[in-house]
């Protein structure tokens, strides 16, 4: 990694992107202490980072490893111990978080006799049962179902709320587009993007809008003039299409309704905004960098 | 408490509650013992009764040696006895040897024993001298005047008696001593190899299934791998102990019930001030010094685990594949295989200078110390042998510096082969 400064606000969650090799394990890494940068420094609340810091992270790898043939209940105790979690604390926080996901009844299973969904809660509980202020979660859904990764966003906005920075390092565009305030991207080392959501959304829109009415699909495009061009069209039922259309020299989607107007019956108007996995695909193209 | 010492119980724990470790501590000393026991009974008396068919067909033996000899029974025959028939023939099968003894005996001095099965060698010098004792009265008879009684008393025996210089006090029974600080060291070898490789396989496991990763975020690698060396080393020393105490309370067994009246004053008395019992129940039962082996033991056991635990764990953290694994394990043997010939070659040459050095070597220190313990360390040898263990610590310490920049650089790197230059380099480097 080179010349790459960003920063993550408190209360919010950062989703962290780039495609594979692109560095995000290596930044990971050196926020955990794991890594050291050969120059460069990392700051916590203002005060430079260190091994004292490491409790108020929790860092859930992309790639889980627990001790397997330790049970549930000895594995979140011994990593209680090694963060110097007192066993009063330890236990009314596991006890929490157990509850949280009902899976008290794990609590004397090895690791290995649970199946992988049921190790990634597991993995997930060490990850948070100490409190930390930072969370760092790599592919934090992956090995989920769907019922469990609305379970897992709902749990992630809660912390959210309650004030923590959560990290969250995905390949899944989805994931990033529903639960994250700040969008940061980096590619081959480097940082192509840091942005907020609402702000990201609106600098990578093009002025395309999506219209669905019911007429004639020649007369729309008749009545289309120098100032629109028409980008695609879809027949979606009995003289029902959707069309998109992007706006030309100024103008603006006022003047488009005006347009067209008259020649056709118009069911919806609507931007059509790119997705995430666009504004991805399109920042980390071979030309885009 | 320190994360070091939450990783070593952690080690401790999961080592101690295997199958392995339990079966180890159990099937160890039964093994041990079982072998001993097969030792103190197969290998028969001192005092075993011989029947030896003397084939003297020149009568050069002239009926000298006929009848009961201490233990030996000779019986004579003026023939020649073909092998075959000797061990095939029914009237043949009562005698233990055949000393076969031609007429050329007087000009090439070679005689033949034909044994049906392994003879003491004690018992065997004594054939030999009590043939010798008749061949000399022939030469005395041949080339002097002098009768037999006279001719023994010019051929003045000295029994030549090695003592140590420095404690002449204590009998010299040299090999007797020196194979037992070699099977000590042995033992070390063997303790130290089959936990080292459990730190090699702990270390790579934790590689491979990514815990590595979670702990590295948590603690430092100089922390984990400290806690895994020390957690898997206290459940060797639980083992060691474990078989330490097996095998004293087998061996307690063996003595009281199997061998009860080996060493009573009525054996004595009855067998003629003679002790029944072999060299190995001598040896276990009353010539090996538990007091002072053992603590030694156990001090070059820690030192070479520490030596030699800190190489496999830096192999384990570094291995880039299974294969690299395999690779790097045969040096290693090789290294143990060397360790052994080391203390081979000090019993046969204490005095050379290798041995001193192999004293000081690291690798072979372990074993080369345990066999000068038991042989007993003078004091013209204590400064080396003091040396050899401050350098031993020191290679410790230094070995596990390299052992954790080792750790911190290859726990989570994957997708290389390993060669030598890469894990010095991380060695050296960090």
């Amino acid at each position: 990694m080179s010349n790459v400064s960003m920063s993550f606000d408190s209360g919010k969650i950062h989703a962290l992107l780039g495609p594979n090799g692109a560095g995000k394990t290596t930044l990971i890494r050196l926020i955990n202490q794991i890594l050291e940068p050969d120059s460069g420094s990392i700051y916590f609340k203002g005060k430079y980072i260190d091994r004292k810091f490491l409790n108020n992270i929790g860092y859930l790898p992309e790639e889980r490893g627990m001790y397997t043939s330790m049970t549930v209940e000895n594995y979140l105790n011994f990593l209680a111990d090694l963060r110097g979690l007192e066993r009063k604390t330890a236990k009314h926080q596991i006890d929490t978080w157990l509850d949280k996901f009902d899976i008290q009844s794990w609590r004397k299973k090895r690791i290995e006799e649970l199946s992988k969904g049921m190790a990634q809660k597991i993995q997930f509980v060490s990850t948070v049962f100490h409190d930390p202020e930072l969370l760092i979660l790599d592919e934090p859904f992956s090995g989920f179902d769907p019922t469990n990764i609305q379970l897992m966003r709902g749990v992630l906005r809660e912390l959210k709320e309650a004030g923590k920075t959560i990290v969250l390092s995905t390949h899944n565009m989805n994931n990033a587009e529903t639960i994250s305030d700040h969008i940061t991207l980096i590619h081959k080392g480097k940082l192509v993007l840091d942005s907020n959501y609402a702000a990201l959304k609106k600098q990578f829109s093009q002025d395309v809008y999506a219209v669905q009415f019911k007429g004639n699909m020649l007369a729309f495009a008749n009545a289309l003039w120098v100032n629109y061009d028409l980008i695609e069209s879809k027949q979606i039922g009995e003289n029902q299409f959707i069309a998109k259309v992007k706006l030309l020299n100024n103008s603006t989607v006022g003047d488009l309704i005006q347009t067209l107007t008259g020649n056709i019956e118009f069911e919806g108007v609507w931007q059509d905004a790119p997705s995430m996995e666009d504004i991805f695909i399109q920042l980390t193209q071979p030309t885009a960098v | 408490m320190n994360p070091t010492l939450t990783i070593a119980k952690r080690e401790f724990k999961e080592r101690v509650k295997s199958r392995l470790f339990i079966s180890m501590a159990l099937l160890g000393p039964a093994i041990i013992i079982f072998g001993l026991y097969s030792l103190f009974s197969l290998s028969g008396s001192e005092n075993q009764n011989l029947k030896i068919l003397v084939a003297d067909p020149a009568g050069i033996m002239d009926n000298v040696m006929t009848g009961q000899q201490g233990q030996i029974q000779y019986t004579f025959v003026a023939k020649y006895v073909e092998i075959e028939d000797f061990a095939n023939g029914a009237e043949y099968q009562k005698f233990d040897a055949l000393l076969e003894i031609n007429e050329k005996v007087l000009t090439n001095n070679l005689a033949f024993f034909f044994q049906r099965k392994v003879i003491n060698p004690g018992l065997i010098t004594r054939i030999h001298r009590d043939m010798e004792k008749r061949l000399e009265m022939l030469k005395a008879a041949e080339f002097t005047n002098l009768n037999f009684e006279t001719f023994r008393k010019v051929m003045h025996g000295v029994k030549l008696e090695v003592r140590d210089a420095y404690r002449p006090e204590m009998k010299n029974n040299y090999h007797m001593a020196a194979y037992t600080g070699f099977f000590f060291g042995l033992m070390i070898l063997l303790f130290v190899f089959t936990f080292g490789m459990t730190i090699l396989r702990s270390s790579s496991g934790e590689k491979s299934n990514r815990v590595a990763e979670v702990m590295l975020s948590i603690v430092k690698p100089s922390q984990l791998l400290l806690g895994k060396i020390l957690g898997i080393g206290a459940s060797a020393l639980l083992q060691t102990a474990l078989w330490i105490f097996g095998i004293a309370v087998g061996l307690a067994i063996l003595r009281f019930t199997l061998f009860p009246d080996m060493f009573s004053a009525q054996t004595l008395v009855a067998n003629d001030g003679v002790f029944l019992y072999n060299s190995w129940q001598d040896l276990v039962f009353s010539k090996i010094n538990f007091a002072t082996m053992l603590p030694w033991f156990i001090l070059l056991f820690l030192l070479s685990y520490l030596f030699y635990g800190s190489i496999f764990a830096a192999l384990g953290a570094a291995q880039g594949s299974e294969s690299d694994g395999q690779k790097f394990l045969i040096p290693m043997f090789l290294l143990f295989l060397i360790a052994v010939a080391a203390g081979y070659f000090v019993i046969e040459y204490p005095q050379s200078p290798w041995s001193t050095f192999l004293s000081l070597f690291p690798f072979t220190a372990p074993m080369v110390n345990m066999v000068n313990i038991a042989l007993g360390i003078g004091d013209g040898s204590i400064w080396t042998f003091f040396l050899s263990l401050f350098i031993m610590l020191l290679a410790a310490i230094v070995l596990l510096r390299f052992a954790a920049r080792v750790y911190k650089k290859a726990l989570l790197n994957t997708g290389y082969r390993l060669n030598w230059g890469r894990l010095i380099k991380w060695g050296m480097k960090g």
